[in-house]
Parts: C-alpha cells; structure tokens; sequence
C-alpha cells in the first residue's frame, strides 16, 4: 500500500476557493460599477451629444473615443470599492472583535495550552483572549497577521478542568488554521462577500427594479441572483474546506486529540449553508486526506462560469481600451483571468495527481466541467448577454455583443463543442504534466507548470471569446469564424504552443508509450488544421453578403441599412469599389459627418489604404451609434409626389 | 360591429346564400398580379414581414392599414392574392393585394367603407416595443393620379421613426366591378411620379384582365 499523500504539498483547496470567491465577487462588482457609473447615467448622453456637434471626423472619433475609454474604466470602481470596504474592514475588525466581546488577555496559560501552542511550532504564536460574554462561539481565531489573536468563551476554563483533550484539540484546530494561514485571507472573504451584497448585488437588485419595466428588471435581478448564489456557495465552500484543512494540520501534531473531538463533538446544526462540515465527513478526510484532493467537478464548473462571466466583461473593457487589435485585447483578458483559474481549478488536478491511483478521467471530466461553466458565463454576464439598447434608449449597442440567441445555430453548436473540446484538452495536458513531471521534480513543478497552464487557459479563453463576439455580430458561419480568428500570425502562435506543450511532455514518452502517442497524435491532427484555416481566406470572404444600401440621402435610413447589413455594406478586405458605392452615398447623406466620412471612403479606395478604411468605418459605426441613440438629427419630410386633393 | 362592416357582413354572405358569386367564371385572380417583367429592371421577388405594433393612437386607422397592406384579417367569401417585390434589402418596395368580392356592390361598399376610415387617419402613431423599439408617425395625404379602374383613389403615405428616418408610399385603391387593388410603391426617397404612375397603369391592367 502506498504512502497517503502529503495534503500540503500544494496549496490546499481552500486558497484555491477563496481566489474563486475573489475572482466572482470581482465579476459582480464589475457589472454593478458598469450600471450604476454608465448605464443608469443615461450612457452619458450629454457628453455623447456634445460629440456629435463636433463638425470635423478626427474630433468626433477623438471626442467619442475619450468617452469609450472612460466608460470602459470606471466600472473598475465597483471592485476598487468593494476592495477599499475590505480592507477597512480588515484594518477596524481585529479592535471591533475584541470590544465586541469584551475579551481580556488570558493571563497565565494553562499548561496544557503552553505544550498545544508549543506543538503548533508557529513562527508568531497567537494572543489568548477570555471573553466573560455569553453568545460566544466556543473557540475562534481572528487578527492580522503576525498579531493572531484566539478568542476562548468562558466555559472553556470548566471544560479545561473536566475534559482537557476536548479543549487542547480545538485549539489545535484553531492553531491549524494559523499553521495554514488562512485566517486573514477567511475574513478578507468573509468582507468580500459582504462588500458584494452591500455596495453591489442590493444597490443592483433594488434599482433595476425601481427604475426600469419587467423585462430588464428580471433581466438584471437573475443574473444577479445566480452571480450572489455562486458568491454565497462558493464563500461556505472556502469556509467549509479550510475546516478540513484546518483538521488535516492539526492533525499532524494532536492526531488523537482531533480524532477524540470529531468522534464525539457536537454537529452544527443548521442545514443551509453550514459553515462546518459534517464531523463524519471531517473524520474522513482526517482519515484519508486523498479524499479532498481529487479535482473536483463543482470547483470547475464554478470557476468556468466565473471565468466566463469575467472574460466577458473584462473583453469589452481591454478592447476598448487597449490600442491593440481584438485578440490580443482578449488574449489579454484572457490571461488575467487565466492566472486565478489555474490556481483554482489547474492547481486541483495537480494535487489529484498525488493521490494514487491518480483518476486521469476525473481531470478530464473537470475539464469538459469547465468549458461548460464558459459557456454559461458567457451567457450570464450580466452586462453583455443583455441587449441593453432594447430597454434603455441611450445605451451602446457595444454592450451587447454575445446573446445566444444571436448567434446562428449551427455556428452556436460548433463554439460549444470547440470549447468543450479545448479545455478538455488543457486539462488532459495538465493532468499528462503532472504525470510526468510529480516523479522528477516533485510538486515544486507546479511552480513552472502554473504559468504555462496559464498561458494555456488565456489563449484558449481569449480566442474564444473573441470568437463568440464575432459571430454574434454577423451571421458568421463557424468556418469563417475560425479563419477570421486564426490568421498566419495566430496559427504560428498556436503552433509553437503545442509543441512547447508536447516537449513538456517529453519524460512520458519513456514511462507511458500509450499517453505519448495520444499526445502526438493530437497535436498531428492540430497543427494542419491551423495551417490550414490561417491560409484560406476565401472561407471568410465567401460568406460576406454584400448589402444594398437603401437608395435615400436621409442619415437614418442609411443607417438603418447599416444595422441590417452590417459588415456587407463594408465589402470584402480587398474590395474598394463597395468602399467607393459606399463614399459616394455617404457624400450625398443630409448629414455633414456622413458627408466626410464618405470622402475618406472615397480616398481609401482611390489610394487603396485599408486603416483610412478602417478609420472611416469605425467613424460611420460610431455616427450611426449616435444617430440611432439621441435622434438629434431633425428628419425632413417627404413631399408628395403627385399634387394633393381633398378626400 | 360598425354598422359599415355589419353591412359587407350581411351583404356577403346574402351572395354566398343566392349563389350571384362570379369567381368560378373568372380566371384565377394571381393572374392579374404584378410580375417582375412588368416592373423596371432591379426588382425581385421579395416576403414582407409583418412587425405587429404594440399600441396605437388610432387604432381604426392602423386597423385599416394592416387589412390593406397584409390582408389580415381575412373575410370569408373575399379572394385574396398577393405578389411583393423589392429592389433592395431597404427597398424600395412594390406591394400588390389584389381582392374579388362576390359582386361588385359589395366591393364598392367596402371601397366607401375603407375611404370613410382613411379619411379621418390624416395622422397617427403606432408604437413598437421588441427587438426595436420605435414610435412611428403616419401620415395620409389623398393625392390625383390618372385613375386606373372605374373606381380608384390614391394616397400619399409617410412613416417618421423616432425622427431617424422616413418612407414615403404611393398607395393606390382601385376598383374594377367586383375585384379591388391595393398597390404600394414604399421606399426611403420620393419616388418619381412617372414612374409611379407607369406601374399602377400596369398593375390597374393586369387587374381589368382578371376583374371579367
């Protein structure tokens, strides 16, 4: 029989959570600083009117880019807010507890107390406080770091005395939360939820539904239902693991007193969200700590749909702001979420890899796990699955950009199944690295497997989701979205990842012929295709519908054609005569910024520049973006064309 | 019921009871459609969809347009066909219906009937709720063209929406004994009256071919 593993050779799975809790709370905060500072806030219309009386293009672009860049930063400040309330919070908590309890030094300690402590071997051993106030939990931890205080009810000095193992054993439960340092980070949770439902999810709920009709106010209140529902699980998840792993520690030096308290301790007895696991399941753990390092399929799916709802989120806003094209904005974006979800769920099947035997089809159903969180995510990201413009009128359609409905089907089905595919296959990588790298090295590799499982995870988020905005844009077909996607540039990129991903893997081809030969043969069937996709355009402009523009000078029928063309009426890359079509109605359009738009059309194709192209097309969104939102423009009226008469 | 629609209630199915109806003698109706040959080069076939509105401030007006436009709703004993084209995914459009009522008095009756609603429709708004909401302004103005049935009466239509944009629509009512055309020409720009004009003689003829 093999020697049970070591719970802490890595991270244990309540650091993993709690970067989770972060990781939803953020996405939440995220979308209400989006609606509370642009959304609510009319979409700033003032300041987008007074753009659109600029006369010259170049200060309209610059006036509304301003506008999209700012707005794309201030939701930021639902999450800097949230995190300013945390750390007040942790700052005044320590002091708060205290008086709150009215606890006193203990002063001596008991001998009994002196050994427990002493055996805990902690760098900066704890306070004991004594608190002389009833409705006191019987033992629990709180302070900063390295200032940790235990706060002990006044029944422990009786208990001391009748049944000393009981008291020394939950100590030694408390000093394994100290040992595993997961106090200050517990309480740094503990106000990020708090922060959440305060300044975010309430505020949220009660002003979508007191400013706005059914339809969004359901719109909004379930997605914030379901984000404050992840929030809440995952919270009690953090707290409920780091009881086992509190356990675990304590263990290691009071085993038998541990055993003793959880045979015959007292069960806490509420049902819904319980903070404490049951003591049989803590038993069990303690017994056989391989039980709580499996991966695990709730933490994947959970952190798929975070990491969905962040990407989404976190997209728009890189996008917007970074001069960069789109898919490196969201491999971007991508990446920095990528890092929190590799130490969450990455992280969870490197520590499956520990325990023997090592379920290889567990990692990969966490992975196939995780690919459907993104993809509810992505439909659950509050602020852009909501066609926004429907309801409010001064909303950007820029907000809308993945509602399922708008993507076509067979396109919809193809995305589901490529990302389905995809992470299934990172952790199928992960799961061969750990594999072949735990023997070598240890579990120190994590440390080098970590950032390229990151890399791993940003790209394949990236790139997908820059995909899913693309195609629910237009009606893409899903050739052309993956050919729009990976161009030369991107497939050279992918490329060179897997082989670096296969190289990884090098040591199995020794150990376990059958797992290096899968691998080969994957990343075979993949390079062509990405060869194949980056060096046929034709897919992509085989599906461009060239759109007649309505035969009107009037900006809004223009317009108008434009939302239902879309990027026919741009034509293909190489096609400047739709360009010149194009300029020459724009140049006759009754309104002046349409009328020079239509001549930089005009010059892009004379001179076949594609970014003044580029330029004027993103200034003609943008017009009609306006023209749609304010209705400034006085529309003239038609005159008949016959003589009138009476009835 | 409105005592005119009780009317055309009354007196069809009085045709249907005594057997007058004359479709049975009379070509098919489709034939005396519109075909893309007889319009100017450009237009093709073409399904109009019907976005239905969520609130009207008159909605006899709306009513009446919809049962112009769309057909809907249908009356029993009334023959109906349609024929649509466009020259673009924004127009301009050509919208035919063509109807055969039992006898010409009935047909007639109803020309009066829907002329009576029309003329008090001078202006009104339908809003839009959905996908894309919209409140837009109608407008009926009677205009004189050269008549093209032995009854018929031409309107000038414009639609304003939300002040972004406005169509304009030619639309023609016209009578030939038992049989009754709705014509459309719709578009974004005004159309030109030659040309106009060149497609309701055409459709007015094709309409007589078919009318006995």
């Amino acid at each position: 029989m093999s020697a049970p593993p070591d719970p802490f050779a890595l991270p244990p799975p309540s650091t993993s959570r709690l970067r989770l809790l972060f990781l939803t709370v953020g996405a939440g905060a995220f979308f209400a600083g989006y609606w509370f500072l642009v959304l609510a806030r009319d979409n700033w219309g003032a300041a987008n009117r007074a753009c659109a009386q600029l006369p010259e293009v170049a200060d309209f672009l610059d006036c509304s880019t301003r506008i999209l860049v700012l707005q794309a930063l201030v939701p930021l400040a639902g999450p800097a807010l949230v995190a300013m309330l945390v750390l007040l919070a942790q700052v005044a908590a320590p002091s708060v507890i205290t008086l709150r309890y009215g606890a006193k030094r203990l002063e001596p300690w008991p001998v009994a107390f002196q050994q427990t402590v002493e055996a805990a071997d902690l760098r900066s051993p704890p306070v004991l406080m004594l608190s002389d106030r009833g409705m006191l939990p019987w033992m629990f931890t709180y302070g900063r770091r390295p200032h940790h205080r235990i706060m002990l009810a006044r029944s422990i000095r009786s208990y001391a005395k009748t049944d000393p193992s009981l008291v020394t054993a939950t100590l030694a439960h408390e000093l394994g939360h100290l040992r595993n340092r997961d106090v200050d980070r517990t309480y740094l949770g503990l106000f990020a939820v708090t922060g959440f439902a305060l300044l975010a999810a309430v505020p949220m709920v009660w002003s979508a539904t007191t400013t706005l009709d059914l339809a969004p106010a359901l719109a909004v209140a379930w997605r914030t239902a379901v984000i404050c529902l992840l929030v809440t699980t995952t919270f009690t998840a953090v707290i409920r693991t780091r009881e086992h792993d509190a356990d675990l520690r304590a263990g290691q030096f009071r085993r038998e007193d541990i055993l003793g308290l959880l045979s015959t301790g007292r069960q806490e007895q509420r049902r819904l969200l319980r903070l404490h696991p049951r003591l049989d399941e803590r038993l069990k753990a303690l017994r056989d700590p391989g039980r709580l390092l499996r991966p695990s399929i709730a933490e994947a799916v959970t952190a798929g749909i975070a990491a969905g709802v962040i990407v989404t989120e976190l997209g728009v806003i890189l996008h917007t702001v970074l001069p960069v094209p789109p898919l490196v904005a969201y491999w971007a974006a991508g990446f920095v979420v990528a890092m929190p979800v590799t130490g969450v769920a990455g992280l969870g099947v490197w520590r499956g890899a520990l325990v023997r035997p090592f379920a290889v089809g567990r990692a990969l159903a966490a992975g196939f796990a995780f690919g459907a969180g993104l993809l509810v995510g992505a439909v659950l990201a509050p602020r852009t699955s909501v066609q926004w413009s429907r309801w409010l009128a001064g909303a950007p359609d820029q907000a809308a950009v993945i509602g399922p409905g708008q993507i076509p089907p067979g396109t919809a089905i193809w995305m589901a199944a490529a990302i389905l595919l995809l992470t299934t296959a990172v952790f199928g990588w992960l799961a061969l690295a750990a594999i072949a790298w735990l023997p070598r090295s240890g579990p120190r590799a994590w440390r080098y497997a970590a950032p390229f499982t990151a890399v791993l995870f940003g790209v394949v988020m990236g790139m997908w989701f820059v995909a899913a905005r693309l195609a629910a844009s237009e009606r893409w077909s899903p050739q052309s979205v993956a050919a729009l996607v990976i161009t030369p540039q991107v497939a050279v990129v992918l490329s060179a990842l897997t082989v670096i991903a296969l190289l990884a893997l090098w040591p199995l081809a020794r150990r376990a012929p059958f797992y290096a030969v899968a691998a080969t043969v994957i990343a075979a069937a993949l390079l062509p295709s990405y060869l194949a996709l980056s060096s046929n355009p034709i897919q992509v402009t085989a599906t461009v519908r060239q759109a007649a523009l309505p035969d009107s000078t009037q900006a809004g029928a223009i317009c108008l054609g434009l939302y239902i063309s879309g990027v026919g009426v741009y034509g293909n890359p190489g096609d400047h005569g739709a360009r010149q079509r194009l300029g020459r109605l724009l140049r006759a359009a009754d309104d002046t910024l349409l009328n020079e738009i239509g001549e930089m059309f005009l010059r892009s194709a004379s001179t076949g520049s594609q970014d003044l192209a580029a330029l004027a097309w993103t200034a003609f969104v943008r017009r009609c973006d306006h023209l749609n939102r304010y209705h400034d423009k006085a529309v003239s009226d038609l005159p008949p064309p016959f003589p009138t008469e009476g009835w | 019921m409105p005592l005119g629609r009780l009317l055309l209630v009354a007196s069809m199915t009085l045709a249907l009871l005594t057997g007058t109806a004359q479709a049975s003698t009379l070509p098919p109706l489709s034939r005396g459609l519109l075909t893309t040959a007889d319009l100017p080069k450009g237009y093709y076939a073409w399904t109009a969809e019907y976005q239905a509105y969520s609130a009207s401030s008159n909605p006899a007006c709306s009513k009446t347009m919809d049962e112009l436009e769309f057909s809907t709703p249908r009356f029993r004993g009334v023959e109906y066909a349609r024929a649509v084209f466009a020259k673009g995914d924004l127009g301009p459009w050509v919208l035919e219906n063509l109807r055969r009522y039992p006898n010409e008095a009935t047909a007639d009756h109803d020309f009066t009937r829907i002329l009576n609603v029309l003329s008090g429709c001078s202006s009104f708004s339908q809003t839009y709720t959905g996908r894309d909401p919209a409140v837009i302004t109608v407008t009926l103005t009677p205009i004189r063209m050269t008549k093209v049935g032995s009854r018929s009466k031409a309107i000038w239509v414009t639609a304003k929406s939300n002040g972004t944009w406005t169509y304009g629509e030619i639309l023609i009512l016209a009578r030939v004994r038992g049989t009754f055309m709705i014509l459309s020409q719709l578009g974004f720009k005004k159309p030109s009256s030659n040309a106009a004009q060149a497609i309701a003689d055409r459709a007015g003829a094709k309409m007589r071919k078919v009318a006995g």
